[in-house]
């Protein structure tokens, strides 16, 4: 009898405390899922501040839903006219700055509203979580769901999200020592029922500009027909094979082989082309864009770029095992 | 003055010089100790950060009119070998926290030596120094621009397979919607 006591104890501990975290994994599913609905179906407008290291700036967002249908635009507010447009299967980048627009057409076809990507079962194995009331944020009361990696690997984040409408509106990118990488908070948001059309037209025409349009490039069917065979041989713990196509990018007539790996939150991105030596538009050696880290490479006459939202180690650790079969 | 007494002022100025009567009574009577004091002071400020950077030239365009406008009485002549003297001393200055500051100055010096107006750039070229090489951080060079517009392609090829995107629709953007170009994509100089 003395021996099973501890035993019952035990149990009488874990129980309440094993079902609580099913309840917080349950809570923190059904929360992104909202999360998710309500950037794919709001229409709303509103000014938010972007931080990354120690650069700030301000932008405005417009998202409109119309049968069935997703526009969103995104203006820098800073003077540079930067803007960028998504319509449907099309993103059009317009960069006064470098006089030159840039239009992608080769988005994942969707169906609406998209699937949400994320299952918080999965995650477990490489994530804390904790939801918590968070601050207000422009003006509106939110949850705060913390995300925390077990390794450093993969970022830590910070959401904070609307309670009546489950939309994001302040973010925390943390990296892997626990500092602030990136945050975006909204200021001002307002919900409508419709976006005027107007909304979402481009300041500028563009006519002067230089146009990299994605159709306008013919690919190559010889080449893009021929099998690749690359794969990466390690990447860091829990990321699998995303999805893997191979396509022709604007700016470059070449075709493009683009691997896409993730551990179901954060995605890292292989591209591999053929170049030469004379190219000097590759990327040597690492690089960022905000929270996004790069590394490329040569290799026997291809050239390998690694782009994702993930901490150096984990870009180079993905860029050095790129290998073909 | 000895290297022993310029070391103690030096000190002093950090914080790690305690016996400072005889300093002082020495300053009230020697005017080129006073400047020295000064000009120490302003070393150590723009070590530690303390000035913008901004608001110092002000000052200095300030002293310029100054001495345009009262010749006789803030321009002596011996003043310009006053300042190459103390250049002379300052490059065998053997204090920790003010060292590499005045490598950039003595660096400096040969350009503005025949200048009338010393003594504003003097006070000015250690700002303008240490601010330049803040600006131009070597562990952060700017990537070439057609590097950065094919990485940029990259980019927005990337966020449309991310579950980021996937989640938060167009916010991932706001990476190349954001600030200046050049200053948006970095090189980190860890290799080749």
């Amino acid at each position: 009898m003395k021996n099973k006591f501890p035993l019952y104890f035990l149990v009488v501990l874990f129980v309440p405390a094993l079902s609580l975290a099913g309840e917080q994994y349950e809570q923190m599913q059904s929360l992104l899922k909202k999360m998710h609905k309500a950037a794919h179906t709001m229409n709303y407008e509103g000014t938010f501040v972007y931080g990354q290291r120690d650069q700030l700036s301000s932008m405005r967002i417009i998202h409109s839903i119309s049968d069935n249908e997703e526009k969103e635009r995104l203006v820098s507010m800073d003077g540079s006219g930067r803007e960028v447009i998504r319509n449907g299967n099309t993103v059009t980048c317009i960069l006064p700055d470098t006089k030159s627009v840039v239009v992608e057409k080769s988005r994942p076809s969707t169906k609406f509203p998209p699937a949400f990507p994320i299952s918080v079962d999965r995650l477990k194995a490489h994530y804390a979580f904790k939801i918590i009331d968070g601050s207000k944020v422009a003006g509106r009361n939110t949850k705060k769901i913390m995300i925390m990696p077990k390794d450093n690997l993969r970022y830590g984040h910070h959401l904070w999200v609307d309670n009546e409408t489950g939309l994001l509106l302040k973010t925390h990118l943390l990296n892997e020592e626990s500092r602030k990488l990136e945050q975006f908070m909204f200021t001002q948001i307002s919900f409508l029922d419709k976006i005027p059309a107007s909304w979402l037209m481009p300041a500028v025409s563009g006519k002067e500009f230089k146009w990299y349009e994605a159709e306008k490039v013919k690919p190559d069917n010889e080449k893009i027909k021929k099998s690749s065979g690359w794969y990466v041989s390690s990447m860091p713990k829990g990321f699998m094979p995303d999805m893997q196509r191979k396509h022709m990018i604007p700016a470059n007539s070449m075709p493009v082989e683009h691997m896409v790996f993730s551990d179901g939150l954060s995605s890292i991105s292989v591209f591999v082309e053929e170049s030469t030596n004379e190219k000097k538009d590759n990327l040597m050696g690492s690089s960022h864009v905000g929270a996004v880290h790069a590394h490329g490479r040569k290799m026997n006459g291809y050239h390998v770029t690694v782009v994702g939202e993930a901490p150096l180690a984990a870009i180079k650790m993905i860029s050095q095992s790129v290998k073909k079969k | 003055m000895n290297k022993q007494f310029e070391e103690r002022l030096s000190a002093l100025i950090d914080g790690e010089e305690t016996q400072t009567n005889d300093v002082f009574s020495r300053m009230q009577q020697d005017d080129e100790l006073r400047q020295r004091w000064q000009r120490y002071h302003l070393i150590s400020d723009v070590m530690k950060g303390y000035l913008d950077g901004q608001s110092f030239p002000d000052i200095s365009s300030r002293v310029s009119q100054a001495l345009e406008s009262e010749p006789t009485i803030l321009a002596p002549k011996r003043k310009p070998s006053r300042i190459q003297h103390w250049y002379k001393q300052a490059a065998g200055f053997a204090v920790a926290a003010t060292v590499a500051t005045v490598a950039v100055v003595t660096v400096q010096q040969g350009q503005f030596a025949n200048n009338e107006q010393i003594q504003t750039v003097a006070i000015d070229t250690p700002v303008r120094n240490v601010k330049f090489l803040a600006v131009n951080d070597p562990a952060h060079p700017r990537l070439d621009s057609a590097v950065e517009s094919k990485l940029s392609g990259y980019l927005v090829q990337h966020n449309e397979y991310s579950v980021t995107t996937k989640m938060q629709g167009a916010l991932p953007y706001m990476r190349i919607v954001s600030v200046t170009p050049g200053k948006r994509i970095m090189k980190i100089s860890d290799e080749k």
